[in-house]
């Protein structure tokens, strides 16, 4: 019985599925790639991945740098199915460790991106289901905003005061406790 | 900032986005994000709300927001979920009876939107150096007076089919002075835990444990007024009782017990009533933590006759901490003294932590101990030595130049006929250790009882630079006992990789219990 399942999951692994961007660039990946995508993940249980799956709120240069970072976050769960850490064996906490690393500075340098890039991934992952890649980029722009005024965040992001002043002194009045 | 980015992409996210980054963020950082706009003003809260998982626990919130919070949870903001998980950790500075009011409320609040866990922990921020010596040492207790109906009804939300208990409920410096007892809401809670409930008397504990009769996991910590604690349940799967430095007897009759941590005294006080500790058999305990390490604490050998029987409740144990204090109990227990055999058998120990502390005497005890307990599996031994100053060696024997096999080893741990071969022990780990001359007899005890040992690890105190050189090389006359294949490490604390006992908690190192 395990045999034949792991069999089965090769199997899957192998199988190839087609994704179209929305200036129907054709990107061909694994399913394991695919499938980090739930919403990718459903259609191909639904079978309806045949011809290729079409995304059309997705451009090809966004595409291309969510593949990339499925196709890296696929080898990381496969790598942790794979591997067991045992008491006395180190070594293997230490592949692990090493492997965890390189994650953490692939997902480092995959942020280093325009604002409009990353907003653009941010609304990929949502609309593809990535949790990942989405906890990765909020995190990211929360990170941007942590111990900042409102006036600088405003200026960050070109947002547009639209409270009157006195809305917005009885608004920091409430609430006096976080701007101390 | 880039030009071509004129667009505010940021407010133009969905709600759920928005909602998403707010809650990434620090409660300080996401509340002041109000301030932004109009399209931001209510967002934060909205996000509170929104969330059926609200984990305000890792960061301390200022005891001001309180209401803010408390307000947020309470309405209803259309059809929000109902609340699942709601954690808080607030600062109170300073102490104010609006604040109390405040964080009853919040409490009151989460329980009424249907929250299966409630995790509100209160902490009152440290009060300033006064140099006067007349001034009391103990700031005045602050506790938060829970309301009295609080927990007097199932609470439904009108969204949800069924009515939903709580579960989990954990409280840090509350009363339950006005919470009548037994009640009803409290029917389903599986875990309990009450901390630094500061006016908590026995009588209150029996009325809220007579309310649970679910309960499985039940924690007690430093609830100062506690003399006495009974539970008598078949459900009990895990029961920690720490720094109820008040208590006189324990109780426990749990048969499906599989987790007991205790710390605090074996006697009360010097020259004090005793601790009573009854606890009945828990044939499926896996892991048992029994500390009595105080500063300042004495053994009062007189009254300390219960506390024996403690070993025999755990003997079932796969995993266990003990400290020094518990064995010079042991040591001068009558039932142990004239004992040829041993006293228990541990039939299953696999991991013995042993945080010692004090001096001299503690080490001379350790024989005993080991006469008096039998571990025939015992695979891996960690050693906490009290954290000090480099050398830990008392003028006494400072002075004692070790010499390796020299006889006065035996005077000191002890040794002879009826001598205990740990034949399963493969690794043993010593922290702090600092090649202090009863570091190493402590040492060369367990390398003589271990013929097959794999590993040892032995971790200095970070600081000293030349600390580690100087314990390899204090070392060195002990290491020919090792086994020649065993590996062997010694190292900072920093350059350790190697594993660590289950039990990573140290109360008698905590600032809380000093």
């Amino acid at each position: 019985m395990a045999s034949a399942g792991s069999g089965d999951e090769k199997a899957a692994a192998a199988a190839m599925i087609t994704l179209i961007s929305s200036d129907n660039e054709k990107f061909e990946v694994t399913e394991a790639t695919a499938t980090l995508s739930q919403t990718i993940r459903h259609m191909i249980e639904d079978g309806c991945t045949d011809g290729g799956v079409p995304l059309p709120n997705v451009t090809s240069k966004i595409l291309a740098r969510v593949i990339e970072y499925c196709k890296k976050h696929a080898t990381a769960a496969a790598g942790e199915e794979g591997s067991s850490s045992s008491f006395s064996d180190a070594a293997f906490l230490e592949v692990d460790r090493a492997f965890l690393e390189e994650l953490e500075e692939f997902d480092d340098a995959f942020l280093e991106v325009d604002r409009a890039t990353l907003f653009d991934l941010i609304l990929a992952a949502n609309y593809l289901d990535i949790k990942g890649l989405l906890n990765l980029t909020c995190q990211k722009v929360a990170d941007s905003v942590k111990g900042k005024t409102p006036e600088q965040i405003r200026e960050m992001y070109n947002i547009v005061n639209d409270l009157t002043p006195e809305e917005e002194a009885e608004i920091r009045r409430e609430t006096q406790w976080a701007f101390e | 900032m880039q030009e071509e980015e004129e667009d505010d992409r940021l407010s133009s996210l969905p709600d759920e986005l928005l909602h998403s980054i707010l809650r990434d963020l620090p409660l300080k950082d996401a509340v002041r994000t109000g301030a932004l706009s109009r399209r931001w003003a209510p967002q934060w809260a909205r996000a509170l709300a929104a969330s059926p998982f609200l984990d305000l626990a890792g960061v301390v919130v200022p005891g001001s927001a309180a209401a803010t919070i408390g307000r947020c949870i309470a309405e209803d903001h259309g059809g929000a979920p109902a609340l699942d998980v709601f954690r808080i950790a607030l600062r109170v500075e300073p102490p104010s009876p609006a604040l109390r009011r405040d964080i009853a409320g919040l409490v009151a609040a989460a329980v009424a939107r249907g929250a299966r866990e409630v995790d509100v922990k209160v902490d009152l921020a440290p009060l300033p150096v006064v140099q006067d010596e007349d001034a009391p040492l103990a700031p005045p207790p602050w506790v938060v007076e829970l309301p009295g109906d609080l927990f007097q009804q199932q609470q439904a939300r009108p969204s949800s089919s069924a009515a939903r208990l709580l579960e989990r409920l954990a409280l840090g410096r509350f009363s339950l002075k006005s919470v009548p007892l037994p009640a009803a809401a409290l029917a389903g809670l599986r875990s309990l835990s009450l901390s630094h409930c500061d006016d908590l008397v026995e009588e209150e504990l029996e009325g809220v444990l007579a309310s649970c009769p679910a309960l499985e996991s039940l924690s007690l910590r430093s609830c100062p007024d506690l003399t006495a604690v009974t539970v008598a349940s078949s459900r009990l799967r895990a029961l920690q009782v720490v720094g109820c430095w008040a208590l006189e007897e324990l109780w426990v009759d749990a048969p499906a017990l599989e987790s007991l941590t205790l710390y605090g005294h074996t006697s009360y006080r010097l020259l004090g009533p005793i601790v009573e500790f009854h606890v009945g058999a828990a044939p499926l305990l896996r892991d048992a933590y029994l500390s009595h390490l105080h500063p300042g604490d004495c053994i009062d050998i007189a009254h300390d006759c219960s506390y024996p029987y403690l070993y025999s409740a755990v003997a079932n144990a796969r995993i266990l901490t003990l400290c020094s204090t518990g064995w010079a109990i042991l040591r001068w227990s009558p039932e142990v003294e004239n004992l040829h055999g041993p006293y228990v058998d541990m039939p299953n120990l696999e991991e013995l932590q042993l945080l010692v502390d004090l001096g001299d005497l503690e080490y001379q005890y350790m024989s005993t101990f080991f006469l008096a307990i039998s571990f025939p599996v015992l695979q891996r031994i960690f050693v906490r030595l009290r954290r000090c100053d480099w050398d830990r060696d008392s003028p006494a024997t400072a002075a004692r130049a070790w010499t390796g096999d020299d006889e006065s080893q035996d005077m000191m741990i002890g040794g002879g006929e009826n001598e205990v071969v740990l034949d399963r022990l493969i690794f043993i780990k010593i922290v702090n250790f600092t090649g202090a001359w009863l570091d190493l007899q402590l040492l060369s005890f367990f390398l003589d009882r271990a013929p097959i040992l794999q590993h040892l690890v032995l971790v200095t105190v970070e600081g000293d630079e030349h600390l580690l050189e100087v314990v390899q090389d204090r070392v060195s006359a002990v290491l020919h006992k090792v086994p020649r294949e065993a590996r062997i490490a010694v190292c900072r604390p920093s350059g350790d990789d190697s594993p660590n006992h289950a039990h990573t908690s140290f109360f008698h190192e905590h600032e809380e219990y000093a």
